[in-house]
C-alpha cells in the first residue's frame, strides 16, 4: 500500500476524493513495489515458516524405538490436552506470562511517564540507556545473576547476615514460582519500557492540560486522553513481553527448580528424550495461544483507529 | 571525489543491492565458517583443523584444549549435552556437523545399530597403550569391525549428603522420599536415569531400563514421593557440585568424587551413602561420528587428549575414576593424591563391571512421559 492510498483510506489527504479506477489498476499491476520484501520473505520463509511447518507435521507423527515414524495421529495433542500435569503446566505458563506482562507494563508505564514528563530531554537518554544496559550482557548471565542475588550465599543473604538480621540463609523466592515471576519481569521490562517511551514521547501533552482545564480530574484526564492514544503502544508492549515468556525455558530452569517448571521445560524434556512429536504438539499449542492473542488484539494493532 | 551524502541511490539500485546482499549472505557466512574451521591449521587434509565434539563438561578442560591445539593444530570445539538420548538425537539430525561424541556404556551399541558411529582400530591411537587392558575388552565397546569407543571414565551414582544440614542420614533410595528431606535434594535432569533409579528403588525385576508398564507406574509413584524433596534438577553434574558447595542443596544424587569436588569448591565435608537396593553407573567413551566432516582428525586428537598427564589433571579436578593405568600409577605414586586415587577406585577398574550400566530405555516414550508427568506443574 502506498502512502497516498493509506492517506485516502484514513480519510485524509488534502483534496482527495474517491481513488480513480486507473490508479487502482496501476497499483495492482505494480508488483515491483513488493520486490523489497523478497529478502525478508526468503529469510522469514526459510527460517520461520519452514521450521514451523515441520513442527506441525511432526506433531502428527509418532516415535518408536528412537525412530520418527510418519503417520497421521492426533494422539499427541490428546495426550497433552488430557494429561493433568501437562494441562496444569500449560495453564500455569499462560498465567505466569499474563501476570509478568501486566507487572512489566505496570512498572514501565509510570517509569516512562516520569521520564518523558519530568526529566530533561538530555537526561532522558541516560534513563533509556539505563533501561537497555542489561542488554549489553548475555541473557544467560542476566538469569544466572539472579541465582547469585537470591541464593543462599547471594547478595541478599550475605547482607542480612552481615547486618546480624539472620543467622542462617533464608530462601527468598529461589527455586519456586515467585522467583521465576520476578526474573521474567526483570528480563522483559526493557521491552515494555522502550515501546511505551516511544509512544509517550510523541504524545501532545496539551491535550492533557486541556482536559484538566475543562474540569477533568488528573486521573480522568489520563484515562480519557492519554490511554486511548497509548493503546497501540500498550498492546504492542504487551505482545512483546507476553509472547516470548510463553516459550521461556532458561529462567524457569535456572530459577524455578522443580516447582517453577513451565511449558518450555517440558518441551525441552520431550525433545531431549527423543519425543519429537509430543514436543512438537506442545509447541504448536503454544503457537496457537500466541495466534489467538494476536487475533484478539488485531483491532488494537490497527493504527488508523487510534486517532478516530 | 564525491561525498557520501551526494551519492544518489535509486529505488532500482537499492533493491538490486539488497537482493544481491541477501543472496550473497549465505555464501559469506559459509565462507566465514570454513575460514574459522581452517584456522586451526588448514583443514583436515593439512593435519590440523577443528574437531566438533558433543560431550560432557567433565571430559576436558579449557587449558587442555588450548595446549592440545598448540601441539597438534587440532582445536577441540566442545558442545555440551546432559542426556544420552539428547546426544543421540543431535548426532542423528546434524549429519556431518559433529566429528566426535561421548556416550555412556550401552548407548554406544545404540549408536552403532543406528549407523551413527564408525568402528576404529584402537591400537592406532597410541595413548590407548596406557589404558588398563580390561578397559579395551568391554563387550559393548567392541564389534567385529573394530573398537566402537575409546574408554574414558566410569562411576556409580550414589547419595552424597551434608551432615551439618542432614541430621538423619539417608540410607537408601527409598529413604530419600522421607518428608524430612523436603527441598534438600539435587539430581541431574536425566529422565531415563532417574526412572531407572526409581525402578531399582521400587524393586523392579530385570533391567531398570526395560521396565514394564506396571513397573513404570511404580517408578512414577516413587518419583512423585521424591519430588517435594527435590529442590532442582541440574542441567550438568557441575551444577550439583555448585549447589552443594553453596549450601543450596544438602543431598546430591551424584557420581563418585562429588565429596572432593564440593570440598575443592569451598563447600562442606560431605558423606556418602551407597543404596542397598543397588544403583546405576556409567562407563563412558569417545566415539567417532560416521558422517563427521573432520572425523580423520579424531584419532590424533584423542591421542593428544588422552595422555596420562591430562588424565591425572582430569582426575584431580573431577575425582571420578578413569581407565588410564599410567595415570592411576602416577596418582598412587604421589602422596597428595594416593589416598583419593585408591578410595575412588582409580586403581580398581574391575569394580566398574559390578554396576548396572546406563543405557537406552526400552520404551523411551513411556519413560520420558512418566517423568514429565511427575515433574510438570
Amino acid at each position: 500500500m502506498t502512502v497516498a492510498s493509506y492517506a485516502r483510506d484514513a480519510g485524509g489527504g488534502p483534496g482527495e476524493t474517491e481513488p480513480r479506477r486507473a490508479d487502482v489498476k496501476k497499483e495492482r499491476r505494480d508488483w515491483r513495489q513488493f520486490v523489497g520484501f523478497v529478502p525478508a520473505a526468503i529469510l522469514f520463509g526459510v527460517f520461520f515458516i519452514a521450521p514451523l511447518c515441520l513442527i506441525v507435521v511432526y506433531s502428527f507423527w509418532i516415535t518408536k524405538n528412537y525412530e520418527l515414524i510418519p503417520d497421521f495421529t492426533t494422539a499427541n495433542y490428546k495426550t497433552i490436552l488430557t494429561t493433568g500435569t501437562y494441562v496444569r503446566t500449560f495453564g500455569k505458563t499462560v498465567l505466569i506470562a499474563l501476570l509478568a506482562t501486566v507487572a512489566a507494563l505496570a512498572l514501565a508505564f509510570p517509569f516512562c511517564y516520569w521520564l518523558v514528563r519530568y526529566v530533561p530531554k538530555r537526561l532522558q537518554r541516560v534513563g533509556l540507556l539505563l533501561v537497555i544496559l542489561p542488554f549489553w550482557t548475555s541473557y544467560l548471565l542476566r538469569v544466572y545473576a539472579w541465582v547469585a542475588i537470591l541464593g543462599d550465599k547471594g547478595a541478599i543473604n550475605s547482607m542480612l547476615k552481615a547486618l546480624g538480621l539472620t543467622k542462617d540463609p533464608i530462601r527468598l523466592f529461589l527455586y519456586d514460582n515467585p522467583g521465576v515471576f520476578i526474573v521474567l519481569v526483570y528480563l522483559y521490562f526493557p521491552f515494555a519500557a522502550l515501546t511505551l517511551y516511544a509512544s509517550l514521547e510523541r504524545f501532545d501533552w496539551r491535550l492533557l492540560h486541556a482536559a484538566v482545564d475543562l474540569g477533568a480530574t488528573p486521573m480522568r484526564a489520563i484515562a480519557n486522553t492519554l490511554l486511548p492514544q497509548m493503546r497501540l503502544a500498550l498492546v504492542t508492549a504487551g505482545i512483546f513481553v507476553f509472547i516470548p515468556i510463553l516459550g521461556e525455558y532458561l529462567a524457569p530452569s535456572a530459577i524455578g527448580g522443580t516447582h517453577g517448571v513451565m511449558m518450555g521445560n517440558l518441551v525441552a524434556n520431550f525433545f531431549s528424550g527423543y519425543l519429537l512429536p509430543l514436543g512438537s504438539a506442545a509447541s504448536v499449542l503454544i503457537a496457537m495461544v500466541i495466534t489467538i492473542v494476536l487475533i484478539v488484539f488485531r483491532r488494537s494493532l490497527d493504527t488508523k483507529e487510534i486517532y478516530v | 571525489m564525491s561525498r557520501i551524502s551526494e551519492v544518489k541511490l535509486s529505488r532500482r539500485s537499492f533493491v538490486g543491492g539488497a537482493l544481491m546482499l541477501g543472496a550473497a549472505s549465505p555464501f559469506l557466512l559459509s565462507a566465514c565458517g570454513k575460514a574459522e574451521e581452517a584456522g586451526g591449521g588448514g583443514g583436515s587434509g593439512g593435519g590440523g583443523g577443528t574437531v566438533n565434539w558433543l560431550t560432557w563438561s567433565d571430559h576436558y578442560s579449557q587449558d587442555q584444549l588450548a595446549k592440545v591445539a598448540d601441539t597438534t593444530k587440532i582445536t577441540g570445539q566442545p558442545k555440551l549435552f546432559s542426556d544420552n538420548a539428547d546426544a543421540l538425537l543431535q548426532i542423528k539430525q546434524t549429519g556431518s556437523q559433529f566429528d566426535q561424541v561421548s556416550g555412556d556404556a550401552l548407548w554406544v551399541k545404540k549408536y552403532m545399530d543406528e549407523g551413527l558411529i564408525e568402528p576404529f582400530d584402537l591400537a592406532e591411537i597410541k595413548s590407548s597403550s596406557q589404558l588398563f587392558p580390561m578397559a579395551t575388552k568391554f563387550e559393548f565397546l567392541n564389534d567385529p569391525k573394530g573398537a566402537l569407543g575409546y574408554p574414558f571414565s566410569w562411576s556409580t551414582v550414589q547419595i552424597y549428603y551434608n551432615p551439618d544440614k542432614v541430621k538423619t542420614p539417608p540410607t537408601s533410595w527409598e529413604s530419600l522420599t522421607d518428608p524430612m528431606y523436603k527441598g534438600l535434594i539435587v539430581a541431574e535432569n536425566i529422565p531415563t536415569d532417574l526412572m531407572a533409579i526409581a525402578g531399582i528403588a521400587t524393586g523392579a525385576k530385570g533391567s531398570p531400563y526395560a521396565q514394564t508398564p506396571d513397573q513404570i507406574s511404580s517408578s512414577s509413584g516413587f518419583l512423585n514421593a521424591l519430588k517435594p524433596n527435590v529442590v532442582k534438577l541440574a542441567s550438568q553434574n557441575n551444577e550439583i557440585v555448585t549447589m552443594m558447595a553453596s549450601g543450596e542443596a544438602a543431598i546430591g544424587i551424584s557420581n563418585l568424587g562429588t565429596d572432593v569436588r564440593v570440598k575443592d569448591a569451598g563447600g562442606p565435608e560431605l558423606k556418602s551413602a551407597y543404596p542397598p537396593e543397588g544403583t546405576i553407573g556409567f562407563i563412558d567413551s569417545e566415539m567417532i561420528v560416521a558422517k563427521g566432516a573432520n572425523k580423520a582428525l579424531v584419532k590424533p586428537f584423542l591421542d593428544a587428549m588422552q595422555q596420562s598427564e591430562w588424565i591425572v589433571a582430569n582426575f584431580t579436578t573431577n575425582w571420578r575414576p578413569l581407565f588410564n593405568q599410567k595415570a592411576a600409577e602416577a596418582l598412587t605414586a604421589d602422596p597428595k593424591t594416593a589416598d583419593n586415587a585408591k578410595r575412588l577406585f582409580m586403581t580398581d577398574p574391575d569394580k566398574a563391571l559390578q554396576m548396572t550400566l546406563k543405557g537406552p530405555a526400552q520404551d523411551q516414550q513411556a519413560y520420558t512421559e512418566a517423568f514429565n508427568k511427575v515433574f510438570g506443574a
